[in-house]
């Protein structure tokens, strides 16, 4: 890569705050990177979690006592939080769910459900399977047609494809990732945002890898819908955020049933809260909360901006050494991407590599990375991946290489 | 597990490299195929039978991981010349050997390093795979 880049700032100090980083794994020290698959978990998140559960525990939005009101409070201060990280105009806005798959799964019911048959969702070929199934499954019940807008063999959207596929204006939502999780692409949002207003659609940004590698704005971006999945942001698994504008998630039918999502409820009918609590059926993950306020203030207190530019530096490593060894293919080549890196190398099936660097304590993912439609596009049936976090080093990175060159070796 | 390293050289890539019974016989008894949903891993097994029923030659087509491939070929090795009940024999002795990790009595040595995968879980179903495809010809073939 020829764009230069900031030098990375030294977030060396920051790796000791993740306890589980200073493992060895099969007597070599730990080499993480699989962080695009779940991240590690500062210990500021960890003592946030545990805190909770020794000292502040209780359910929450419905008791009268000091617990139930000091849980309540530390959980309805995370949705301030997470509407403060992503600009959202209204705290109200802010859903809690599972994770980034419940958060598309609710979309495509409740905002599905506001769809005409005729209408339809336009997806990409680079999706991952939470942003396609939940949509086929719309199409199936509703008679919601499912639209596919190619890639380049760069990795990045067609984008005159994309405008193609809004032209007649049946699209309802268009639904694509923010940054993609095989290739690293991060896809031009606003861009996208304004062709889709420009035919009459709403979008939803898949940003389960996005979020943890720069800073999001959804009013910059223009988005409708936006969502992400805690434990990729260094945070608890359990907990998913729903961004959606007010007027959208108002006009929306509830997703699941039950306490908390309810104003009055007669044994012959009920009627549902206001938003978010519409959206958020059942005991909350109020533990997972507290993890992810903790995550959020630990990301703003070392700087988006320097992470950003800590992996940015990472990326082009991986992609000048990597670039070094022969037969190694790095898959996507798209010119705004974060630190996520795929390839294959000749002879060598992705799960070998995977299991050899694993006995040299190196984790990577290897497989279809839940994407199959797009290792379908590539003509590939699985790749190796290495992601990174603002605690990957430099080092890590040169002994991934140093592993693979023993893979190879191994191979000749 | 011994070092997968040693595994993969001594057992694995001595198998896959240049696999002895890939593609299929001169002619085809019973066929079975197996995917693996995980890795898009295929591997297909072709039986040929003497006239008593026997296992004359077993062939396959694998795609995909060095495992599975090497497994493949060392299964076509070690059934010919079983019947159908000794292969289902063999192959019920690798699936325990397999989940226990103890070299199987009853198998022939050169299928022992593959108990070492009994330490790698996610592994063991690409070495399982041939041996699913296996299930399928013989459940579909004659039997003796
Ligand atoms: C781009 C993308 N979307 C969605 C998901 C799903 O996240 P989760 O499994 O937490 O719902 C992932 C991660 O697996 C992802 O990388």
């Amino acid at each position: 890569m020829n764009q230069i880049r900031p030098t990375s700032p030294d977030l060396a100090r920051y790796r000791a705050d993740f306890p589980i980083l200073g493992q060895t794994v099969h007597g070599k020290p730990l080499v993480y990177l699989d962080s695009a698959a779940s991240a590690q978990k500062p210990e500021a998140v960890i003592a946030a979690m545990v805190h909770t559960m020794r000292a502040q525990y209780a359910n929450v939005h419905r008791g009268l006592h000091a617990l139930s009101e000091a849980a309540t409070e530390a959980y309805e201060q995370t949705r301030d939080v997470v509407a403060r990280f992503l600009n959202a105009p209204d705290r109200a806005e802010i859903v809690f769910t599972r994770n980034s798959t419940e958060a598309i799964n609710l979309v495509a019911h409740s905002y599905g459900a506001l769809l005409k048959p005729g209408q339809a969702v336009l997806i990409s070929e680079m999706e991952h399977h939470a942003n396609i199934v939940p949509w086929q499954m719309l199409r199936d019940r509703a008679g919601i047609a499912l639209r596919v807008c190619p890639i380049t063999d760069a990795g990045e959207l067609d984008l005159d494809a994309l405008e193609a596929q809004l032209a007649d204006g049946r699209v309802g939502l268009v639904a694509l990732t923010h940054m993609s999780n095989v290739l690293g692409t991060i896809t031009p949002a606003r861009r996208i945002a304004d062709l889709a207003h420009r035919y009459g659609a709403r979008v939803l940004f898949d940003g389960s890898q996005a979020v943890v590698h720069q800073t999001v704005d959804v009013q910059a971006i223009d988005a409708d819908f936006y969502v992400f999945t805690g434990h990729k942001l260094y945070g608890p698994t359990g907990i998913g955020v729903l961004w959606g504008r007010h007027a959208l998630l108002d006009a929306m039918p509830p997703f699941l049933g039950g306490g908390d999502m309810i104003d009055t409820v007669t044994l012959a009918r009920a009627t549902w809260a206001r938003v978010p609590h519409k959206f958020e059926a059942g005991t909350p993950p109020i533990i997972e909360a507290a993890g992810l306020t903790a995550a959020i203030f630990y990301l703003q207190a070392i700087g988006q901006d320097a992470i950003a530019a800590h992996e940015a530096a990472l990326t082009d490593h991986a992609l000048t050494r990597l670039a070094e060894i022969p037969g190694l293919d790095v898959i996507g080549r798209a010119r705004h991407r974060g630190g996520v890196v795929s390839f294959t190398l000749a002879g060598v099936h992705a799960h070998d590599i995977a299991t050899l660097l694993d006995r040299q304590g190196i984790a990577v993912r290897a497989g279809h990375h839940c994407a199959e439609p797009l290792m379908h596009r590539l003509g590939l049936g699985s790749t190796a991946r290495a992601s990174f976090a603002l605690y990957t080093t430099h080092q890590e990175i040169d002994a991934l290489v140093a592993g693979l060159h023993r893979v190879r070796a191994l191979f000749a | 597990m011994t070092d997968p390293e040693t595994f993969y050289r001594d057992t694995v890539l001595a198998h896959s490299r240049a696999p002895r019974h890939a593609g299929a016989p001169p002619r085809v008894d019973a066929s079975g195929h197996a995917e693996s949903r995980l890795c898009g891993d295929a591997v297909d097994v072709f039986l040929m039978r003497h006239p008593d029923g026997t296992l004359a030659r077993i062939g396959h087509r694998a795609e995909g991981c060095a495992i599975s491939i090497a497994a493949a070929d060392l299964m076509a090795e070690t059934l010919s010349g079983q019947t159908d009940d000794q292969a289902r024999a063999t192959s019920g002795a690798f699936q325990t050997m397999l989940t226990s990790g103890v070299p199987h009595p009853a198998l022939p040595p050169h299928l022992h390093a593959f108990a070492g995968l009994a330490a790698y879980p996610a592994r063991r179903g690409c070495a399982l795979l041939p041996w699913q495809a296996l299930a399928t010809a013989l459940g579909h073939g004659p039997r003796t």
